[in-house]
This record gives structure tokens, C-alpha cells and sequence, in this order.
């Protein structure tokens, strides 16, 4: 068991504190009498890890052991998470395909040769080969690619209808994972919140199911339902079978929330118990971030942001295993706080992904739609607050992933910042367009919907607040994005000071954990 | 009202009615002189009539004061009562009246450097028509022969009011002049003249195609004429003594009254008024019509361009107000000498008011001070110090000048287009337009700002005298009375920054906003690839295709060797676009067609997908959207275009010559580039019924020019710094799209990791390296 997290009173003898801002790492001396939320200590990786995957595998949550459930001559989908969630390790093999590994294996001894790898990509882009490799080892891509392993299509002609909902629109599926006797589902999971929803199939419906689940007005509705915690979602339906036939087996896998290379652990450590080896590593980072070119800053941030330590895996029946892994998770809940702060602060990292840094688009929602309301069970911010974020938001878009993404933000954000605006005027627009048809499903770029849905996520988040301020945010793309940019943290205290007053109660969310998960 | 009323009753005749001093003249006729009838010449120009000239002549300022006198009525009567057109132009005049009392011939050029053709055939030709035209009716009338001052040449002192003292031959010296045409035309078209034509009109328009360096090549020739003509009037008058060749021949003209009227026995006075300048009191103080001879230099340096000047600062500016050369005019007018005894009158200021240089710099500079002129977003223009250095230390600081922008304006030429080089560019033209207005001024202004000379006018003086006192408010021409700082700076000053204003005082270009574009089926979009959708160009396309089929051993080979044939491409995209394609994409000999399509399917379509300009994509979707055609025409290799061809409702590309599934390094058709595309694009139009003038072009480079022309909407994204300064001239739209931001480091790294490679097995080969072909 690890050390719970606990909140610090900022005092003078506190040490300046660590912040993440894009790919700069920055230390900050936060005003005395600041709270800090400190995360619970990440638990121990496991050590065996092939072994506990076996374990899992063999003695399932109300289920079969996965051998049983793999007959000769059946029909044998694996879906996997895409790369929205980190590579786990930069040296080891990823731990999906450990477990894909491991699957094939018990599938080969029991005779199944009709097998296929799909990446539930939802409408994320489609994976290069690359990623593929990445992802699952070259052994598994090489025996399975080209034919047999391709991320999901959500414009595919080819979808199987499995429900419909509650608007009445059909719920259109993959028609392989539809088709398939038995679907082995897995997935990875960081924080809280974070796991997504219980039901894979989420993650592999078509554009216009997607559409309509994601659309502004169904995500306002859901969330005045989630309240009353009976939240009836059209999706219950498929979390163990999908359509008539496929039944799912998922594996869970959890992760611990922050990177656990050897050269940035330091940066999850409590700044007071720094060594003195942590203490000159972090001097070197700050001294190469000031340096360096933004571009090279990118670069360093993925050497230095090694992988994710693997605390727990879970096989079985869907239903099942989703409540246990996320009370597993809930473990590393922030710890309690008394009362909602009048001003939060959090840093957004830059998930280490490949070759880029975050859009604009992207780490506002990533910070407005999870960042702020995953690391903790309620808002750190009281309604009408200031919520004070770490990212430079330079307007920097990947030029295959975010064609989308560029549209939206010069044609969309520069028209209007309003949700409800935007999904009436643009989105259809963006559907219907060919050109981002066709470059997601021949190129690798985000579907056209993605930045809307990314956009409807931090909707709540910017209702719920009254002023959002980027420190060191780019002035013109922060304008843009209807915030406003600070260049230190001092000056945005001094701007949030209007609407909170002059001595407000902070609190700093000291490490949120981040993955870009799916936003939709 | 005086008893005094001279010329009552007479009938005048006055030619160049429509100039300054001409208007002048009528307008004076109209308000003062009220029984007086007049005949007018004046030249039909286009669709207009003499008489429809006459009705909008009537309506210039001039004629304001005396139109809000009389009433409408009045204006109409006189139009028709008083006043009668000839239509004629200068040289073939027919049907003059008979019953003439006076002439005044104010007709000539108004530029001080025409060919020299062209200022015979005006000023001399003109006069020799008309006084023949007017020996012709067998009248006596008394002519007033308007001249200048200037006729005294170049000289120094006093200038007194008598015939010229020369023995040039007016007759010699027109057939010489309108011989110089035939003789300079005739040399224009001599080889060693117009390859040199060929070869300058290549250097600016080679890339645009042989069809625009034929048009280039005959308009620099005719230009080369124009200037030899330029050449051949300044520097005869000036090796008879003259500054120039307008007062060069009006000196000739003076001869032709001489000798064609008062040598006849009949009554010839000549005024000879120094540099004209606004009213002093009529019509209304400060009226002008247009710049003047001095004007262009007083706003010029109100405007801080002028930084320094060749005059002497003890040198006579000699100006005198136009209404003083008017009422001299009508005085001379109205006095007629003795027959074949002609009299000649200096209608200047510098005898016995004399305006130094100094004074009028230091008016100038105090005006300016006080009324400083707005400089657009930035405040109030400061105008300069002058400390008169010398005419020679000036020419050698301009010529420095222009030699340094001339040189930097060619430097820029060469350099690749980015946004620093444009406003370098930018600055650089503007710097050159100064310089050449600068260098005008000092050629033109050199005679007059150094003159030594004074104009005498006692015979002006007095004749003015004779008037009786109670008329010289109205009719007096006393140059003693002018104040000067009052005139300049209350008078002649305003008038003439009020001038500027109308003219410069347009509306400040607003920000380009993005409006929607107008809905029309029958337009279309047509679009370049290269450099204009794509941030990349074929070079890159096929280096990107070569490194991504080549195993990484090889790079640095196949980088040695695109490199060492480069200096051979960039020739040859210099002389020729055709030809650099046609050179470069032998470098695709023996490349397996199929296999290609597999690499580009497979990985290298995502590495030009990256080149994408997103804003070239906004465009083509708003002019899809407005229901244009969007049609991309290009010179690349369909295979290479075919990751783009959904953006487009149609592609024209080029198509390589295969033998049996192998490329053979040739194409199957000529490029579609430069002048071959503006064709196509012709016919295109014609075929689909394409509306070319409510179409769009979008390209980058000076050879797009040739057929982005043939649109009304030509566009120019980030334009080569050729290709930018003509789209600065045509004011065709100029977009900055952003290049790229995904760096080419970035694309060769992703091929290094192998994050685009679909895997080394899978990748096809490319046939042979071409280091293994031979080029030439």
C-alpha cells in the first residue's frame, strides 16, 4: 500500500513546487497559505508481469478461464486501445502486447485461426504502421499485417446495426467485432474517470452513432442525468455482448498515473523529500527547457517522459471487472479537501505522443475537460472561480493528425467560442466534408468531429468557472479560445483578482495525472 | 464700373482654351469683358466635341465665381451668344473667321520633355497652321502670340523684351525632328537593337513564356523610341542654347509668328510670362488648375522626399500669378503695335520683385512647419533642412542612391521569396519611386533653380502704367505689388496642398476581409500544385518518393547526386519551366509505375499530405461551396497527384511515357506549364463554358503569370519576388499561406524512425538509382 496523498499548506519554507507547462517543466513558489494537493504515492509496479497477466487470463471475473472460451473454427476479434493512451515502456515491450501475446498463445493451443486485431480508435486516427509496431511488437504486427490488423473506421460503409438510442439513431458497430464470436477487449487506465466507459463498443461505432452520442445537446442532457447517478446509458446493452452474437472478454490493465522513468521520477516525488540527485536533475531540466528551441523541447520531454508502470490486471466478464477496476483507481484519488477553492491551479504536461505537441484545441480540453474535473470527485473550484492553467497553447497543429483540428480553430473558434453555437452552424458542415473523410481513412488524421466533441468536453468546465487564465499561453490562440493569457503566475492572480478578491483561497493540483483519452 | 472698357465690341479668337492660361483668358473675357465676342479652337478629343468640351470647360472652378455672378441663364446665353467653337486640331485649320480683331495663340505642349517630333508638331507646327490658316482669310487681325520666358536660353544676366537673337532656321530644324521618327523608328528595328530587346524582355518575362517576351520585347522598343526621341530634342536644344526642347521650340514658334505674320505687314505682339502659378485675387485667390512647374517640388518636399536640392539659393525663381498674365495679356490684347513692327512683353517678377530660391525654401519650409501634411497611421511628415551643397554633390549622392536600390532591387530578385525579402521589396520600390521623382525634379528643376538671369519687364511696366488708376484693381498686371511671403504662404501654398489632398486623399486600403465568395456556377477555381497548395515543389516530391523506397545506406548517394545535378536544374528553371521539368523527370527513367503507386498509397502520400497547405484547403472548400469548379492543373506526374485528387472536382496533370509498366524518364504530352497552360486554360473556358472573368487562378511564380492573367480574380500565394512585384502593380490579391508546420527535419525524421515506412519488406523498389542512367 502506498502513502495516501495529503494537502500541503504552502508555508515559507516551502520549496518552490513543480509545474508542468507543455513541455517546459517550470518550478513555482506558490503564494503562502496556497493549498497543495498531492496525489496518493504511485503504487509498485507489478514485477512479473507476464505472470500476473497469465494469472488473469486463466482465473477471470465471472467468467471462463480465456482458454475455454476459445474454440476451434470460431470467429475471434482483439480489440485494443489506441495510442491515446501512453506506451507503456520505451525499452520493454508495451504491456499490450504482453497481453495480446499471451492471448494468442492460449488462442493457437486451442486451434482458432480466424483471428483479427482492430485498434478501438473510435474516431481518433487511424494508427500508421508504425504505431502498430509500437503498440503490439513486430512479431504480432508482421503475422498479422497488413490484412489482419487495422485500427477502426467510423466512416466504414460495412457497419452492423446492434441498438439505437434514445434520439432513435442506430447504434452502428464494426461489423467485425459484431461478427465475431468472441471479442477480447484490452484496455489500459490511469486515473480516475479516466477508464471511460464500461462498454468497448464506444469506441467502435460509426461517425453518425458517434455524432449523435457526442452531439452538445446529448452531452448537456447526460450530464443533467449522471447527477442522479441512474445514468441510462443506450450503451449498458453492449458491455458484455455486442449485437447478438459476440461476447466480450476484457482485460484491464491499470496503470500508475505518472511516468516512472528513472530520470523524471523526481518530477512525482514530493518536492520537500527531493534528494540531492533529484535536485540537480531538476536543475538540468530547467536549465535545457530555457535553452532549448521549443521543438527540441518537444524531443526531450519524450526521452525524459519514460514509461507508465503497469499496478494491476483484470480479466472477465465487462460488467464485472469495469466497478473493480475503477475502485482500484479510486485508490489514487486525490486526497479529500475541505472546500472548494476560489482559484486552481493545474499544469498541463505534454503527453508524451509522438512528434508533436498538443494543439491549442486539444490541451484546452485536455485541461478544461479532464484535468480539471478528473483528478478529484468534485471541482477543486467553487462555481463562479478561477481555474489558472500551465500551457503555452502555441498554435502549432499537426499537419496529418489535425486537419480538422486547423479548420476549427481558424474558421470555427474565430466565429464563436459558444458550444451550442458551434455545433449548430459548423458540425454538420465538418461531418459532411469529404476532404476530412477522405484523409481519415486513407491518411492519419482525427476525424472532422473530433475537435467538436474535444471542444463540447471542457463546455462544463468553462460553465462551471468564471475566469480561465493560461499562463504563458500564447495571447493571440488563448484569445481565441475566449481565455486569457498571463504571463506569470502573479499576474494572473492579479487578473483573476476582479472576480475573487484579492487574498482568494488557492489550491494547486499538484500533478494531475493526464492521458488523452478518448474525448467523445 | 469705369468708362474704361478696352476691346469693346471686338471679336477674339483664342486658341488653348482649355489650359491654364486659356481658361484664364476666357474666364476673364466672360466676367470683364462684356461685349466682347470670341471664337475658340479647340481640339475634339475622342467621342467629344468642341461644343461638348466647351459645356464641361464651362463648369471648372474657374468659372465658379463668374457662374454664381451671372445665374444660369447668363451662362447659357453666353454659351451661345458670345462664344463660337472651331474644331480643329493644331496644323490643319480650316474656315477661320474673316472679321478677326485679335488672336491670342495660348496653344502648346504641356510637358517640357515630349519627343522631339512631338513638340515640333505642336508647338511649331500648330503656329504654322494657324497664322497660314489665318493669312488664308486675307483679315488683319492683331495677333497675341503667347510664348515663355524661357525662350532667353540658357544665359546669365539681363534679358531684355526684343526679338530672339539667333540664327537657328525654324524650317531645318521641324524637318529635322520629324525626320528623328523615321530615323530612330528605323533603328529600333535593327537586330543588334532589338536582341538586346529580346534579350532584357527575357530576363523579366523568360519564365512567363516566348508569347509575353514578344510583348515585352515590342514594348520595350517602343519605349527605347520614345526615350531616343526624348534624347534627341534635349540635347539639340541644348546645343543651340536652350534648356530644354519646349522653350527650344517655342523659340521656333516665335520665328514662325515673326516671319509668317508680322513679315507680312501685319500686327504681332508676343508675351512672353516666366513660370505661371496660382491666382493671385481673380477668379478667386489661389485658384490652379493642376500642378504647375513648381508645384510637384513643393508638395514633394512637403512630403519630406526631397532631402535635398540643386539650386542656387541666390538664383530668381521668376513666378508670377496667372491673373497677372491674363490681365497683361488682354492689355497687350487691346494696345497693338504698328504692323510688321512686333512688340515684345516679359510677364515676369524677377526684374523688380525679385523671389530668391532661399525665400521661397524658407516659405516652404515654415509653411510645412506650420502645416505639416498627415502621414497616414504615423503622425505629421517632418520636413527636411536644406543646406544647398551644390548641384554637383547632390548628382553624386543620387547616383550613389539609385546604383545601391538598383542593386539591392536585383540582389532581391534572385534571393528565394519570403516575407522579409517582400517588404524588403516593398521598401525598395517605394525607395525607387522616390529617386526617380527625385531625379526628375533635378533634372527639370536644374535650369530653373540655377537660372542667373533676370527677365527684364520695363516695357510690361509700362504699359501698365497707361492704364487709368480706377482700373488697374480690375485690369493691372503689376508684378511690383505681389507680396510674396503673403502670397506663398496664404495664397499659392494652400492652394495647392488643398490639390494634393483631392488627389491623394483616397480612402486607407482597409484590412482585407474575407468575404464570402459570390455564388456563380459558371465560375471556376483553378488552382497551381507546386509552391501554391503544396508547400513543396517536384525537387521535393521526388526526393521524398526516392527516400522512402531506398534503403538508408543509400541516402547519402542519392543526396550527393540530386545535389550535384542541381546548379544543371536551377539553369535550367531559370531559363525555361518546360524545359526544368522535362530535365528532371528523367530522373524518374526506369521507376516501375505500379510499384510507385504502392509506395505513394502506402507512405510517401501521407509525407506530401503533410505539405498541405490548410488554408489552400479552406479556399478550394469556399469556392466549392460558392458552386465554383475547382480544377487543379499542374506539371507534376498524376501518380504523385493522386493523394489530392479528391480535394478537386477535376485534375490536370502531366502523364509519363511507360513502356511496358516502366517509366521511361519521358513525358507522354508537353507540360502543362506557362504559356501552354494559359492556353489550355483558354480552351478550357470555351469548351466547359467556364466564365474566365468571374474565375480565380491561384499560383505562386512568375511563369503562372501568363494564365493567371486570363482570369478576373488572379491571385498570388506567396508569391516569388517576380511574381510579387507584378501582382503589386496589378494590385491582384497577394496571400500569405503558411508554409509549413511540420518542418522537412521532421519528415526526414519520421523516415529515418520509420513512422511513415510502412516497413522495409513491404516497401517496393525503385528501379535502378539514377546514377546508373546517363543524364545529357
Amino acid at each position: 500500500m502506498s502513502r495516501p496523498g495529503f494537502v500541503l499548506s504552502v508555508d515559507a519554507q516551502t520549496p518552490p513546487l513543480v509545474v508542468f507547462q507543455g513541455e517546459k517543466v517550470l518550478l513555482e513558489r506558490l503564494p503562502i497559505d496556497a493549498s497543495v494537493l498531492y496525489p496518493p504515492e504511485a503504487l509498485q509496479g507489478i514485477r512479473s508481469l507476464d505472470e500476473a497477466i497469465g494469472r488473469a487470463l486463466d482465473t477471470p471475473v465471472d467468467s471462463e478461464p480465456l482458454s475455454a472460451l476459445l474454440k476451434r473454427g470460431s470467429r475471434v476479434t482483439i480489440v485494443f486501445e489506441d495510442l491515446s493512451q501512453p506506451v507503456t515502456s520505451r525499452t520493454a515491450p508495451d504491456v499490450r502486447q504482453r497481453v495480446i501475446e499471451l492471448v494468442l498463445e492460449r488462442a493457437a493451443a486451442a486451434g482458432v485461426d480466424d483471428v483479427e486485431l482492430i485498434a478501438a480508435t473510435g474516431l481518433r486516427r487511424r494508427l500508421t504502421a508504425h504505431d502498430l509496431q509500437r503498440v503490439l511488437g513486430e512479431r504480432v504486427y508482421a503475422s498479422f499485417a497488413p490484412d489482419h490488423v487495422r485500427s477502426h473506421d467510423a466512416e466504414d460503409e460495412n457497419l452492423e446495426v446492434v441498438g439505437e438510442l434514445p434520439g432513435g439513431t442506430p447504434i452502428e458497430v464494426n461489423a467485425r467485432v459484431a461478427s465475431s464470436d468472441l471479442v477480447i477487449s484490452v484496455r489500459l487506465a490511469t486515473a480516475v474517470g479516466n477508464e471511460g466507459a464500461a462498454a468497448v463498443a464506444t469506441k467502435l461505432i460509426g461517425a453518425k452513432t458517434a455524432r449523435a452520442r457526442g452531439s452538445f445537446a446529448a452531452g448537456t442532457a447526460a450530464s443533467a442525468a449522471s447527477s442522479d447517478a441512474t445514468n441510462t446509458d443506450a450503451f449498458d446493452d453492449l458491455v458484455d455482448t455486442i449485437g447478438d452474437k459476440a461476447r466480450v472478454f476484457t482485460v484491464d490493465v491499470t496503470l500508475t498515473p505518472e511516468p516512472t522513468g528513472p530520470a523524471s521520477a523526481f518530477l512525482s516525488k514530493r518536492e520537500r523529500e527531493w534528494s540531492l540527485t533529484d535536485r540537480a536533475l531538476s536543475a538540468g531540466l530547467q536549465a535545457a527547457t530555457r535553452i532549448l528551441p521549443a521543438r527540441a523541447r518537444i524531443g526531450l520531454a519524450q526521452v525524459s517522459g519514460v514509461g507508465y508502470g503497469v499496478t494491476s490486471v483484470v480479466a472477465g466478464k465487462p460488467s464485472s471487472v469495469h466497478p473493480l477496476t475503477e475502485a482500484f483507481l479510486a485508490q489514487q484519488q486525490v486526497a479529500q479537501f475541505d472546500r472548494p477553492a476560489d482559484v486552481a491551479l493545474f499544469g498541463i504536461p505534454n503527453p508524451g505522443t509522438i512528434g508533436s505537441s498538443l494543439n491549442p484545441v486539444t490541451a484546452a480540453a485536455l485541461g478544461l475537460g479532464q484535468i480539471f474535473s478528473g483528478a478529484t470527485a468534485e471541482p477543486v473550484v467553487r462555481a463562479g472561480g478561477t481555474a489558472i492553467f500551465y500551457h503555452p497553447l502555441t498554435p502549432w497543429f499537426h499537419p496529418l493528425h489535425d486537419p480538422a483540428y486547423i479548420d476549427f480553430f481558424a474558421e470555427v473558434l474565430t466565429q464563436s467560442t459558444d458550444p451550442a453555437v458551434i455545433s449548430e452552424q459548423f458540425e454538420e458542415k465538418f461531418a459532411a466534408d469529404p476532404w476530412y473523410r477522405h484523409v481519415y481513412q486513407t491518411s492519419s488524421s482525427n476525424h472532422a468531429l473530433h475537435p467538436f466533441h474535444a471542444w463540447y468536453s471542457a463546455a462544463p468546465a468553462i460553465a462551471h468557472l468564471g475566469d480561465v487564465i493560461f499562463v504563458g499561453g500564447d495571447h493571440g490562440s488563448t484569445r481565441r479560445l475566449g481565455f486569457k493569457s498571463a504571463s506569470t503566475l502573479a499576474d494572473a492572480l492579479e487578473m483573476a483578482s476582479d472576480s475573487v478578491g484579492l487574498a482568494p483561497a488557492i489550491t494547486y493540483v499538484h500533478g494531475a495525472p493526464v492521458s488523452i483519452s478518448e474525448v467523445s | 464700373m469705369s468708362a474704361f472698357s478696352p476691346l469693346e465690341g471686338q471679336h477674339i479668337m483664342l486658341t488653348g482654351a482649355t489650359g491654364f492660361v486659356g481658361q484664364a483668358i476666357l474666364e476673364k473675357l466672360l466676367a470683364d469683358y462684356p461685349t466682347t465676342r470670341m471664337t475658340l479652337l479647340i481640339r475634339p478629343k475622342g467621342s467629344l466635341t468642341g461644343q461638348a468640351r466647351l459645356k464641361s470647360l464651362l463648369r471648372k472652378p474657374v468659372f465658379s465665381k463668374w457662374r454664381e455672378r451671372v445665374g444660369a441663364d447668363e451662362v447659357e446665353r453666353a454659351m451661345t451668344e458670345r462664344i463660337s467653337v472651331i474644331e480643329s486640331s493644331m496644323g490643319s485649320v480650316a474656315g477661320l473667321p474673316a472679321d478677326l480683331d485679335v488672336l491670342i495663340h495660348s496653344a502648346s505642349t504641356v510637358s517640357f520633355d515630349p519627343p522631339i517630333d512631338e513638340a515640333f508638331k505642336t508647338n511649331v507646327g500648330g503656329a504654322v497652321g494657324l497664322y497660314e490658316a489665318l493669312l488664308a482669310t486675307g483679315s488683319d487681325p492683331h495677333v497675341v502670340h503667347v510664348s515663355t520666358a524661357y525662350v532667353g536660353g540658357i544665359t546669365k544676366g539681363t534679358v531684355v523684351e526684343a526679338s530672339l537673337k539667333h540664327t537657328i532656321q525654324w524650317r531645318d530644324e521641324m524637318a529635322a525632328a520629324l525626320a528623328a521618327r523615321t530615323t530612330v523608328e528605323a533603328s529600333s528595328r535593327r537586330p543588334e537593337v532589338l536582341r538586346k530587346m529580346i534579350a532584357d524582355a527575357k530576363l523579366d518575362n523568360g519564365k512567363v513564356g516566348p508569347h509575353a517576351v514578344a510583348i515585352a520585347a515590342e514594348i520595350g522598343r517602343t519605349e527605347w523610341v520614345t526615350k531616343r526621341l526624348v534624347d534627341y530634342g534635349r540635347t539639340r536644344a541644348q546645343s543651340v542654347g536652350w534648356a530644354d526642347v519646349y522653350a527650344f521650340t517655342k523659340s521656333m514658334s516665335e520665328r514662325v509668328a515673326e516671319e509668317l505674320w508680322a513679315d507680312n505687314g501685319h500686327r504681332l505682339s508676343v508675351v512672353r510670362p516666366a513660370i505661371i502659378e496660382s491666382a493671385l485675387k481673380h477668379p478667386f485667390p489661389g485658384w490652379i488648375d493642376g500642378f504647375k512647374v513648381a508645384d510637384p517640388l513643393i508638395i514633394a518636399y512637403g512630403r519630406g522626399l526631397v532631402p535635398e536640392f540643386p539650386g542656387l539659393p541666390d538664383s530668381i525663381l521668376d513666378i508670377i500669378p496667372v491673373d497677372i498674365v491674363v490681365n497683361a495679356t488682354l492689355a497687350v490684347a487691346a494696345n497693338p503695335p504698328a504692323p510688321a513692327d512686333p512688340k515684345y512683353f516679359h510677364l515676369s517678377s524677377g526684374g523688380r520683385n525679385p523671389l530668391t530660391f532661399r525665400e521661397i525654401y524658407e516659405n516652404v519650409l515654415k509653411y510645412f512647419r506650420a502645416n505639416p501634411i498627415p502621414d497616414e497611421q504615423r503622425g505629421h511628415i517632418r520636413t527636411p533642412y536644406w543646406d544647398f551643397p551644390g548641384a554637383r554633390a547632390i548628382a553624386r549622392s543620387l547616383r550613389t542612391g539609385e546604383r545601391a536600390n538598383k542593386l539591392l532591387q536585383r540582389t532581391l530578385l534572385r534571393l528565394p521569396s519570403t516575407q522579409t525579402t517582400r517588404s524588403f521589396m516593398r521598401q525598395a520600390s517605394a525607395r525607387q519611386t522616390d529617386l526617380e521623382l527625385l531625379r526628375a525634379y533635378s533634372d527639370l528643376y536644374q535650369n530653373y533653380t540655377q537660372a542667373e538671369i533676370i527677365y527684364d519687364d520695363s516695357r510690361t511696366a509700362a504699359l501698365n502704367d497707361t492704364l487709368p488708376p480706377d482700373a488697374r484693381q480690375k485690369f493691372g498686371f503689376d508684378a511690383t505689388e505681389i507680396d510674396w511671403d503673403n502670397y506663398l504662404q496664404e495664397v499659392h501654398f494652400p492652394a495647392v496642398t488643398t490639390l494634393m489632398r483631392t488627389f491623394s486623399s483616397r480612402p486607407r486600403a482597409k484590412a482585407q476581409v474575407d468575404k464570402p465568395l459570390p455564388q456563380n456556377p459558371e465560375a471556376a477555381a483553378f488552382f497551381d500544385l507546386e509552391g501554391t497548395v503544396l508547400a513543396s515543389n517536384i525537387v521535393e516530391q521526388y526526393l521524398w518518393v526516392r527516400l522512402a523506397s531506398l534503403d538508408r545506406a543509400k541516402w547519402p548517394q542519392e543526396l550527393a547526386n540530386l545535389f550535384g545535378s542541381l546548379p544543371k536544374y536551377l539553369a535550367a528553371d531559370r531559363r525555361d519551366r518546360g524545359e526544368f521539368i522535362r530535365t528532371f523527370y528523367r530522373r524518374y527513367e526506369g521507376v516501375d509505375e505500379q510499384a510507385l503507386r504502392q509506395l505513394i498509397h502506402d507512405t510517401v502520400g501521407d509525407v506530401l499530405l503533410q505539405r498541405i497547405r490548410p488554408e489552400a484547403v479552406r479556399q478550394i472548400r469556399k469556392h466549392r461551396e460558392a458552386g465554383h469548379r475547382t480544377i487543379l492543373v499542374t506539371g507534376a506526374i498524376d501518380v504523385l497527384v493522386e493523394p489530392f485528387v479528391t480535394l478537386f472536382d477535376e485534375v490536370v496533370s502531366s502523364h509519363m511515357h511507360s513502356k511496358d509498366g516502366i517509366w521511361t524518364g519521358h513525358l507522354s504530352k508537353p507540360p502543362l506549364v506557362d504559356e501552354a497552360r494559359a492556353a489550355w486554360l483558354r480552351l478550357y473556358g470555351e469548351r466547359e463554358g467556364i466564365d474566365l472573368k468571374k474565375s480565380y487562378a491561384y499560383g505562386d511564380s512568375i511563369a503562372d503569370r501568363a494564365w493567371l492573367e486570363l482570369v478576373g480574380n488572379p491571385q498570388a500565394v506567396n508569391p516569388d519576388a517576380a511574381l510579387f512585384q507584378h501582382a503589386t502593380q496589378k494590385h491582384w490579391r497577394i496571400h500569405q499561406w503558411s508554409d509549413h508546420n511540420h518542418s522537412r527535419f521532421d519528415t526526414v525524421g519520421e523516415l529515418l524512425r520509420g513512422d511513415i515506412v510502412q516497413s522495409a519488406s513491404s516497401t517496393p523498389a525503385l528501379g535502378p538509382s539514377p546514377k546508373e542512367i546517363t543524364h545529357e
